[in-house]
């Protein structure tokens, strides 16, 4: 439907901060997975340091959409399209703080697969940030945009990710097997794996808060 | 009206769940029909072709702008505007229980007797607290004394006015509160023992806490008998109403169970008005 401007320009102003400050977060969340992972696949603590070190940014920026949410719940009592605005855009606040923990396990992980130095098989890991971090970007996108159409390819593009962590943890497994020394640095990235599996995880469960709030919808727990 | 088969109004049970919106089992008691109504000899239609099928038991909420057509409507169903010479209905059919209620033999007093009204602004008599009650008893002709007694009891206690009121029942009902004596009227009009209880407004002049009594009120007495509320409260069709129907310009735009209604309408009208974007 349409937006039609609301009758009190207050409240209108609220939704919009509202969104303003999910949209900062999702850049801080976005940007820290991504510093996380180049951290690790260039060899650099310090862009790791930064990483642990700017999730209180998210931290505060989930305290404050909590706080706006519920004071245009307070003072507007929003019903319809609106009311699901403003839960979901405090869901989707939850879940981007867990995906900026994600990169915060990211970082830590790095930093002690880092400590014996790098090891070649950080590269496998490419193709899974790769759809990790899209689907993050495109929950994103289909939030600002209310686009559900995007938000429903976010959750099919998670079952490729699901698959690929499936086949990486596979061959990661195997090659701990064969590994007499250096296996301590494979078996942080498998937690870094998990970690971006997880990502995905979170940025489907964004795409269904944005078809909730686009089509009343749920899609949770759906298989499309 | 003598047509009409009804059945006795059971006693008021206190329980307060709000019947389930939608419940397939509910039965209809008001079928409204392709409804047309003029207040100038039918030059222009206030209300034009409203259908829609009001469940028993349940309370249903009109909202829509000033000037919808929420309250004709509702002042229709007891034929309150027969009351104004130029108004007519035009066209379509009211049924309760299955009677048409503009029929030729059907007494528009006696109808009033099944359907009964309380007003925006609380309008209790000049008499005493139980005269107020037992006025509509005393028209019918009742005079038992232990008849008369029991009813205004079991009114009182079913508009939940009871406890406060029944060691001062011969006291003037003007010297209660603005929410005591909006109760009061609801008491009066049930102590007939209507089946149907149309309420136009009925918490506009009051501050929230007698608001809150009479929302309470409201999902007790739908036990036994039928609501038709209008409000310009969304916030109070939401929480006392289980169907809620949407008014613009003399028609009906949306009717449905009140949860879609404020969740997921299907008219982007109903949608604007219910969330304020209204222009």
């Amino acid at each position: 439907m349409d937006e039609t401007p609301h009758t009190l320009k207050d409240f209108d102003s609220g939704l919009a901060r509202l969104r303003d400050e999910v949209v900062a977060m999702a850049n801080v969340a976005i940007q820290n997975l991504e510093e996380s992972m180049s951290g690790l696949m260039e060899g650099n603590r310090d862009k790791c340091n930064e990483v642990i070190a700017e999730d209180e940014v998210v931290d505060d920026l989930e305290k404050s959409v909590d706080e706006i949410g519920m004071a245009v719940m307070v003072r507007f009592n929003p019903v319809a399209t609106d009311l699901r605005r403003v839960i979901s855009s405090m869901n989707i606040a939850g879940r981007l703080e867990r995906i900026a923990d994600h990169a915060v396990n990211v970082a830590r992980h790095s930093r002690k697969i880092l400590k014996t130095g790098p090891i070649e098989e950080t590269k496998m890991l490419e193709p899974l940030f790769g759809l990790a971090i899209g689907e993050v970007r495109d929950a994103v996108t289909a939030y600002v945009d209310g686009n559900a159409e995007l938000a429903v390819s976010v959750k099919k593009q998670d079952d490729e990710l699901d698959r690929l962590h499936k086949r990486l943890g596979k061959s990661l497994i195997q090659l701990i097997e064969e590994r007499t020394d250096g296996a301590v640095g494979l078996v942080h990235l498998m937690f870094v794996a998990r970690s971006l599996e997880r990502v995905g995880d979170l940025a489907k469960n964004i795409g269904e808060e944005v078809v909730f709030i686009e089509s009343a919808e749920d899609i949770r727990h759906l298989s499309l | 009206m003598n047509d009409i088969d009804l059945d006795p109004v059971p006693a008021a049970t206190g329980d307060d769940a709000i019947p389930v919106p939608d419940e397939p089992a509910s039965e209809t008691i008001i079928e409204i029909e392709n409804l047309g109504f003029s207040y100038d000899h039918g030059k222009t239609e206030t209300l034009q072709g409203i259908s829609l099928e009001i469940p028993k038991n349940m309370v249903t909420a009109f909202i829509g702008p000033s000037g919808c057509g929420k309250s004709t409507l509702l002042r229709c169903l007891n034929r309150m505007n027969d009351l104004i010479d130029t108004a007519k209905v035009t066209r379509g059919t009211i049924k309760i229980l299955g009677q048409d209620i503009h029929a030729p033999d059907v007494d528009a007093i006696e109808l009033r007797k099944h359907v009964g009204m309380v007003f925006q602004k609380y309008n209790p008599f000049p008499k005493s607290i139980y005269e107020n009650v037992a006025y509509g008893l005393r028209i019918q002709g009742v005079q038992k004394k232990s008849t008369l007694n029991e009813a205004v009891e079991r009114a009182l206690v079913q508009s939940a006015l009871w406890e406060e009121v029944k060691d001062r029942l011969a006291d003037s009902a003007l010297g209660l509160s603005g929410g005591q004596q909006q109760r009061l009227c609801i008491a009066r009009a049930i102590a007939v023992q209507p089946q149907i209880v149309l309420m136009d407004e009925p918490c506009s002049a009051l501050d929230p806490i007698a608001t809150a009594r009479i929302e309470d009120l409201i999902t007790e007495l739908c036990e036994n008998y039928t609501i038709v509320i209008v409000t310009h409260n969304m916030q109070q069709a939401t929480r006392v109403s289980a169907r809620t129907a949407f008014f613009y310009l003399g028609e009906l735009i949306e009717y449905a169970a009140t949860d879609k209604i404020f969740v997921k309408p299907d008219k982007k009208q109903t949608e604007d008005y219910v969330s304020g974007r209204f222009g």
